[in-house]
């Protein structure tokens, strides 16, 4: 809509320095959270581990990252991005050579499970970017910022299978992840004496507490207590199949324990956020100046559900796809695999443009068609097939996938700006959610079933982005002699 | 409640009367005439003041109207003349500067409320509240089809329809006996005025007569309609008739009234502006050469993730203005929205040369923005670093500019809280402006809105006083404190408490903190300056000084308290040279033994 003018080769500049400074952060937190999926083959290997324990260590890694979005918020806000992100890269190292030292599968187990904590490192640069750019360039240097950041598990695709031939031997892969340890501790500590919580001079706003979202009406607020209840059962789910008898890696008895844990921090949730719409229930009470109806977020909660859910999940996956598939090397299937988050480079800052420039929600309806019809194509993929196709597919799939997370935050600041912030909170868990979901789904059936899986679950989100409402706003006209107009849409 | 009598002592001097304005013509939209008289009736002095205000200009008059007021300075007050003239004068001019995109309702609520508070304070001074700066106050706005009316004490306001005058105002007496009557609220009277407001709706034809209790004990309501009706044309007239008349029937009081007739109104109710303006939209980002509201956009200034500043010409007069724009940000927060226009009224208020004056809105507008002067310039951030280490003369002017500039704020009650080297320019002449009211506070303004939500760290922490952190209350010294911070890093480049006052959190922890002497950084400050410096950036608020004067005055010439300081031992004064020193003779010492012991 507006243009937007930002270098990113001006280095002069103090903004475009922090906005480097803060993807190169994200992209090392993808590194080290997926450098283990292109080097599973390997450490299948070296430990013998049955196809369910790789497939469990999938699922643990994306599982604490739901909870921790909630931590990092919570951190962000008291001790400013700067100490989070640094802190946040040098503990993450330690827990990664924890991971690439580890004896047995639930030492594991747990660094992998304990790694999952870096997959939140998205939130803390999203809320840096913010103080450095003003409302006109925001839009695009958050995108710079998840595009180039989420490059980092392609990065990680394509190189560590290399990097573990490089160091050789049985522990090859060993050195290769705690590699990245090394990196992240490094430039933990580089980001910590470089970045800036605010430009110089400004000052940092805590922003406003709220335990939960407002929303306008009583049905809106049921609606949300109910979107909340799949973010448990993803948790639920987990703990379930962390029990289950073919991995047992946890006793029974805590799973019951954790599932009454569940219940109880649902209850203290939805106990919040009755305490936020307090108004709702009060006759008394004014409602605010909110008018947006929760559908919008619920809807934009499933879409980002099948685009990035299915996205951690596929690039976790996709390494051991190619291996067993095809039969290839791990470091030629680390290289193919890292076609699909490859295009992260363009197809996510490209999302959010054509969602602007054609319409928010067609883009986000033709683009969830395109990503369902790229998984059900995926789905068909067998040894028959030329490697190159299948490369193409995947590739082809990811653009959708990737633009539609673009088309997804397009559209998140749009639907109550107040409470963008909250908003991104509750639609990027649901990405988390797709992840543990879409998992665990592969850990009962092959390769084929899953892709079709995320493809069915695709046109079912598509239908509900049907009901979606595109954001009404203000539209400026500037005439031939430069006028400025403005006209509201309806 | 403090109630007081207010019938002062009788006078016998004979009436004058000073006719000030008579009649105004409009053409098109509303038609007022108009009469006032005020006179000293039988005292010796008049305590009365009268106005009615008609802008020339016409956005101000849809926007903001056309206003009558009427004030009494209650007779027991010693400074009550100068009260209820400084009360009309100020209030015309502070409603006039309000932002357009306030309700008349708002906009009245406002300038009154920080106009009691600017009179309470000032009576302070005397030893009983009722003898400081005290007056009542009647005033009328009128703006498209109603009349806005605000009222506090026993002055009135009448409208006369058809034959019959009715009182839109009630007296705020207490009525002790039948001779005796006591006020019970009027401006200046208490730190919270409680303020009738009311609206009426206005027909062609109506009459509207204030009055004050000189004139309406004396004079009978049937006299006064009669006297209204008969002299409809010459409102002049009718105002000296009313006068007359209550001096002849004995009234002891000043005698004032103003007569306001409504000969036409505009076709078309704009009731709807006050609602639709509330609701602007944003303007976007703007583009070099684009034009708003025909003001041509020149380059953008400065643009941060709250705000947008760019450099505008008008285009019609091709003045220069800075134009300040909210950021799509903030677009649903009703508290900032707030905020923003607040500091477009911040700025319109304040006249002085140290001070960014805000420019009132001239034309309609489409969205929400401000414009300011245009000063060329560059902030003291930057000065700084083009003058390191500067002469103490140099930093000196500049804090007697910003002194001043402050006195104008904390005179109209305002706080500015976020003064730091970026939000202060300096021109070619070494001229200076205070810029960005973003940060501060207007006494008596959350009474009326309710405190804006403030779980935000206001002003630049570096600068800040202590007492915000600590959340003690903050006055004019806190202003002095950032100031005291920011001369202390124009002179040295440093803080006076280095990098750990920023960490501070408690009170515990501003204890521990340890003064720098500025000399140890600028070996050219003055041992006296150093004291005057570091007198104002006393952590408890009671150590620093009372008034900026005092702290100009210390920095100007030297206070003997901080002569003693002469004698502070060089370790303190310049711990470097005492340790080098120290160094070169143990140097000196052992470098002797070593000869020794070779010697030996």
């Amino acid at each position: 809509m507006a243009t937007s003018n930002l270098n990113p080769l001006d280095l002069k500049n103090p903004a475009i320095r922090t906005l480097h400074l803060s993807w190169i952060a994200f992209f090392l937190t993808f590194v080290v959270w997926f450098s283990h999926a292109p080097l599973i083959g390997a450490i299948q290997a070296s430990f013998g581990l049955t196809d369910q324990q790789v497939k469990a260590l999938l699922i643990l890694n994306v599982a604490l990252t739901i909870p921790a979005r909630i931590a990092i918020g919570i951190l962000v806000d008291k001790f400013g991005p700067r100490h989070v992100f640094s802190g946040l890269l040098i503990i993450s190292s330690f827990i990664c050579f924890g991971f690439s030292s580890a004896q047995t599968f639930e030492q594991l187990a747990l660094f992998r499970f304990l790694l999952g904590f870096v997959g939140a490192g998205f939130v803390i640069g999203i809320r840096l970017v913010g103080e450095w750019f003003p409302a006109r360039q925001v839009g695009m240097a958050e995108g710079i910022y998840g595009g180039w950041g989420n490059f980092g598990s392609a990065a990680a695709a394509m190189t560590l299978p290399s990097l573990a031939l490089l160091y050789g031997g049985e522990n090859g892969w060993r050195y290769a992840i705690a590699t990245t340890g090394v990196v992240a501790l490094l430039y933990g500590i580089f980001f910590y004496f470089r970045a800036r919580n605010t430009p110089k001079g400004a000052t940092y706003f805590k922003p406003k507490k709220a335990g939960g979202l407002e929303v306008s009406c009583k049905k809106d607020y049921y609606f949300y207590i109910l979107m909340n209840i799949p973010m448990y059962l993803a948790l639920t789910v987990l703990t379930w199949k962390l029990c289950s008898p073919q991995l047992a890696l946890i006793p029974v008895s805590v799973g019951y324990g954790l599932g009454i844990a569940f219940i109880a921090l649902f209850i203290y949730q939805t106990l919040q956020i009755k305490k936020v719409n307090s108004h709702l229930f009060d006759e008394n009470e004014q409602a605010g100046m909110l008018n947006y109806r929760f559908k919008q977020v619920a809807i934009l909660d499933w879409a980002y559900f099948v685009t990035f859910g299915s996205e951690l999940a596929v690039v976790s996956m996709l390494p051991l796809f190619f291996m067993d598939v095809f039969g290839l090397s791990p470091v030629k299937a680390g290289m193919l695999a890292s076609g699909f988050a490859f295009m992260n480079l363009v197809a996510r800052p490209s999302g959010g443009w054509i969602s602007d420039k054609l319409g928010r929600r067609k883009t986000l309806m033709v683009l969830i068609l395109g990503l369902s019809g790229g998984y059900f194509i995926l789905g068909q993929v067998d040894a028959a097939w030329p490697i190159w196709l299948a490369v193409v597919a995947t590739m082809t799939c990811s653009f959708f996938v990737q633009a539609g997370e673009g088309a997804v935050f397009a559209m998140v600041p749009l639907v109550q700006r107040r409470m963008t912030g909250q908003i991104a909170g509750m639609v990027g868990a649901y990405g988390n959610v797709g992840a543990v979901i879409f998992l665990t789904v592969l850990s009962f059936v092959d390769y084929s079933t899953f892709f079709i899986v995320i493809g069915a679950s695709s046109l079912l989100t598509l239908i509900t982005t049907w009901f979606i409402t595109e954001p009404a706003g203000h539209v400026q006209e500037v005439d031939e002699n430069g006028n400025i107009q403005l006209i509201e849409v309806t | 409640m403090i109630a007081f009598p207010i019938h002062g002592k009788p006078s016998c001097h004979p009436a004058s009367r000073t006719p000030i304005i008579s009649m105004f013509h409009l053409d098109g939209k509303i038609e007022i005439m108009a009469g006032q008289v005020s006179s000293a009736g039988r005292k010796a002095s008049n305590d009365d003041a009268t106005t009615v205000y008609i802008p020339d200009d016409e956005h101000l008059l849809t926007h903001k109207g056309i206003v009558a007021i009427i004030a009494d300075g209650v007779s027991s007050a010693d400074a009550s003349a100068e009260a209820s003239d400084l009360c009309i004068r100020r209030f015309v001019s502070d409603y006039y500067a309000s932002p357009d995109i306030w309700t008349t309702k708002h906009s009245g609520q406002n300038v009154l409320t920080t106009l009691n508070r600017e009179l309470y304070n000032r009576g302070k001074s005397y030893r009983d509240a009722e003898k400081g700066f005290v007056c009542t106050l009647s005033l009328i706005i009128f703006k498209s089809k109603t009349a806005h009316i605000f009222h506090i004490g026993d002055t009135r306001i009448y409208r006369l329809r058809s034959g019959k005058l009715d009182p839109l105002t009630e007296d705020h007496n207490l009525q002790i006996n039948a001779n005796t009557s006591y006020l019970s609220r009027a401006m200046g009277l208490d730190s919270q005025a409680r303020i009738d407001y009311s609206t009426t709706d206005v027909q062609e034809g109506d009459l509207f007569l204030l009055t004050t209790d000189g004139l309406h004990e004396s004079v009978d309501e049937r006299r006064i309609i009669t006297l209204l009706e008969s002299n409809r044309n010459d409102l002049q007239k009718c105002c000296t008739m009313l006068v007359d008349e209550a001096f002849v029937m004995n009234s002891a009081d000043n005698i004032s009234c103003v007569a306001l007739n409504i000969i036409t109104l505009p076709k078309n109710s704009r009731d709807e502006i006050d609602h639709r303006l509330a609701q602007l939209p944003f303007p976007p980002p703007l583009e070099n050469g684009q034009i708003l509201d025909g003001y041509k956009v020149l380059r953008e200034i400065h643009a941060s993730n709250r705000s947008q500043i760019y450099q505008v010409k008008d285009e019609k007069t091709g003045a220069l203005y800075a134009m300040k724009t909210p950021s799509k940000n903030f677009e649903d927060d009703d508290g900032y929205i707030e905020r923003f226009i607040m500091e477009s009224w911040i700025g319109a208020r304040i006249h002085c040369p140290n001070v960014t004056h805000v420019i009132e809105q001239q034309r309609p507008r489409s969205c929400l923005y401000y414009l300011a002067e245009w000063v060329e310039g560059m902030p003291l951030s930057r000065w700084e670093e083009e003058n390191h280490l500067p002469q103490v003369q140099a930093v000196r002017e500049i804090a007697q500019q910003i002194v001043k500039g402050l006195r104008a704020m904390h005179r109209k009650e305002i706080l500015h809280q976020d003064i730091k080297p970026d939000n202060i320019l300096i021109d070619r002449h070494g001229r200076i402006k205070i810029i960005d009211f973003g940060s501060c506070r207007v006494a008596g303004f959350e009474e009326i809105c309710g405190p804006i939500e403030r779980d935000l760290i206001l002003g630049t922490i570096d600068y800040s006083a202590p007492e915000y952190q600590l959340r003690l209350p903050a006055g004019s010294w806190s202003d002095l404190f950032s100031l005291g911070c920011l001369l202390y890093f124009l002179l040295t480049g440093e803080l006076p408490y280095g990098p750990k006052f920023a960490k501070c959190k408690n009170l515990a922890d501003f204890a521990k903190l340890k003064y720098r002497p500025s000399y140890h950084f600028n070996p050219d400050i003055p041992v006296w300056v150093d004291g005057a410096l570091e007198k104002a950036v006393k952590v408890k608020p009671e150590d620093r000084y009372e008034a900026h004067s005092k702290f100009i005055a210390d920095l100007s010439k030297p206070n003997p308290d901080f002569a003693d300081k002469n004698r502070v031992p060089l370790i303190e004064r310049n711990p470097l040279l005492f340790w080098k020193t120290l160094s070169g003779i143990f140097a000196a010492i052992i470098a002797i033994l070593l000869l020794m012991l070779a010697s030996g």
